[in-house]
């Protein structure tokens, strides 16, 4: 089945399947904070989540400028993306508005029930 | 007197259990295996023997007083160096490590811990688990033990050649895009990746979190079942870790399989290498005769997954790397830093359109393509096993090409979330390969049922280099 086929096939999830989601992943968020307060603290001695002086990213018209690559991989990096993104947008044309990044976890929590 | 080496762990327990064995006879004797594999392999991070002798001598205490009731008591057993461990620090395979020892155990190591299991080294992976084919420039590539001169496959390396050595019956190791599929393929034993949430992620070094699946290598398909019990089921440490009741899968076991739908998709399979189709065929010959019934069935296309798996899979990792690339570049081998550098240059929305799409794209997957079918069969790797050389591409521009290669026929896999079992192809003496079944979600029963018949057919074997 080809990726354009999402919406003409026909799609057997109603609007109202993405409905109401709780957001199960709440829990996982905080957990994430705190890792990356953790990891900063480890590494530049400051918390992103409370210092002001938190390092933001270098102001520039590339992106990921921060990073030392050299311009062949830094070409190569780009073209991956830009090849992926144009599924990213593909996909995107043909989602319900109301689709969810926990839509997943339901379907597998649906799926086991009897 | 029986060949220690070709026990699985369930025969090993019993055999403890019995008083046949000693725990400290199976320790010794695995440690001895483990450092013969490590010259042929690569294998070994850590080989803790003392520690290990001393587990064995309480658990041979324990079972002498009656008080060792686990599954796995005495059984001497190892892990991809990747989960925490109190009081100890992972190595993660990597230059950059945690900054103190674990405060606890992760999960998996306190459940086989808590089934009896001694943990007695830890193992090869590739760096931070972000690698198929078990190169490392940072600890030195793992071989394969069939042909030191190929790879082992990727990530949980030093897992799958201690298991296919028979320096260990079972090893724990992890999947984001293929690593415990790969490397059971490349040395030609079996592993499970079930569902992604079924066993908990808790204290496992988190590679794209959205993907990681912690699961399990060995040579028996009983195995498989007795270490998945032991590790599936919720945990608060981990909120994505599935409540779903978890059977008794060791009992699935003796399940009937004949009249079971496996589903051939001819497309995806024939984007494979002419040879690993035809062991694709072998395979299905030997289902077929196991009973079970060939139906054609369609995966939603297959490039279109294998995209949207790396749009999730890339700033996951880019994102858990960030600081650490800014930071301490230099301390990255050549080949994940490059691939970690990737992520950055995908949009947030672009990522989150593929996290967005997710559920629909696994419910239009359980409705067309699974429709009729109860598994699908498909290729692991796309080629026949490679060499280390051929693969040893280091940073350069093409990494994502030529791995990309590699994990064809994995990663989409992580994207759904389904569980897989890894079945080696009947060798005939020749170099081994292996494919996967993919279940529904929390099919893993029925997979395993499978494996168990099919390794009536093609039993376990114990890897030693090859007269090429």
């Amino acid at each position: 089945m080809k990726a354009d086929s999402l919406r003409s096939a026909g799609d057997p999830l109603s609007p109202s399947f993405f409905g109401g989601l709780a957001c199960a992943a709440v829990g996982c968020c905080l957990r994430s904070r705190r890792s990356l307060a953790s990891l900063s603290r480890a590494v530049t001695g400051t918390d992103p989540m409370t210092s002001p002086t938190s390092d933001a990213s270098p102001a520039s018209a590339e992106p990921a400028a921060h990073l030392d690559m050299p311009p062949e991989r830094r070409a190569a990096a780009m073209a991956h993306a830009a090849l992926l993104a144009k599924t990213a947008d593909r996909i995107a044309r043909e989602l319900p508005f109301s689709a969810d990044v926990d839509d997943f976890r339901r379907v597998l929590v649906e799926e086991a029930k009897p | 007197m029986t060949d220690l080496a070709t026990l699985s762990a369930c025969a090993l327990a019993k055999a403890i259990r019995d008083k046949h064995l000693s725990s400290v006879e199976a320790t010794k004797a695995a440690i001895e295996r483990l450092r013969a594999c490590h010259e042929l392999t690569n294998c070994l991070i850590t080989l803790e023997a003392d520690e290990a002798l001393s587990a064995a001598k309480a658990a041979d205490a324990a079972l002498a007083s009656d008080r060792a009731t686990g599954a796995l008591s005495g059984v001497p057993l190892a892990h991809k160096d990747m989960f925490d461990r109190k009081g100890k620090i992972a190595s993660w395979g990597a230059k950059i490590r945690p900054d103190k020892p674990a405060a606890a155990d992760a999960t998996a190591i306190a459940r086989f811990k808590a089934a009896g299991a001694l943990q007695i080294a830890a193992l090869h992976l590739a760096e931070f688990a972000y690698g198929p084919t078990g190169h490392n420039y940072v600890l030195g590539h793992a071989r394969n033990p069939w042909d030191p001169t190929r790879i082992t496959g990727g990530s949980s390396a030093g897992t799958a050649a201690a298991v296919a050595y028979g320096a260990i019956p079972v090893g724990l190791g992890s999947d984001t895009g293929g690593s415990l599929r790969l490397p059971a393929a490349c040395c030609g034993v079996t592993s499970i990746k079930p569902t992604w949430g079924r066993i908990s992620r808790a204290g496992a070094m988190p590679l794209s979190p959205a993907l990681d699946t912690v699961g399990v290598i060995a040579r028996h398909v009983e195995d498989l079942a007795l270490t998945l019990g032991v590790l599936a089921g919720p945990d608060p440490r981990d909120p994505a870790a599935s409540s779903v009741p978890v059977p008794n899968y060791v009992a699935c076991l003796s399940d009937p399989v004949a009249g079971v739908r496996v589903g051939v998709d001819e497309a995806v399979i024939g984007e494979a290498h002419h040879e690993v189709q035809r062991m694709v065929a072998q395979v299905i010959d030997i289902l077929v005769k196991l009973g079970l019934k060939r139906a054609p069935c369609r995966f939603f296309d297959w490039q279109t997954l294998d995209h949207l798996v790396q749009l999730v899979q890339l700033p996951d990792a880019s994102s858990a790397h960030s600081v650490f690339l800014r930071t301490r570049p230099a301390d990255y081998g050549p080949q994940v830093r490059a691939r970690a550098e990737v992520g950055h240059f995908i949009s947030a929305v672009d990522h989150l359109t593929a996290l967005r799409a997710r559920g629909l794209i696994l419910k239009r997957t359980l409705g067309e393509t699974f429709k009729a079918v109860d598994i699908a069969v498909l290729p692991i790797l796309a080629d026949p096993l490679p060499t280390i050389a051929e693969l040893d591409v280091s940073g350069g521009s093409q990494v994502q090409a030529i791995m990309g290669r590699v994990v064809k026929y994995t990663r989409p896999i992580n994207y759904l979330g389904l569980p897989t079992l890894t079945l080696p192809i009947p060798r005939s003496g020749g170099l081994p390969n292996g494919v996967q079944l993919v279940g529904r979600p929390y099919a893993e029963g029925l997979l395993l049922a499978i494996g168990q018949a099919y390794q009536r057919e093609v039993p376990p074997e114990i890897a030693r280099p090859l007269k090429m």
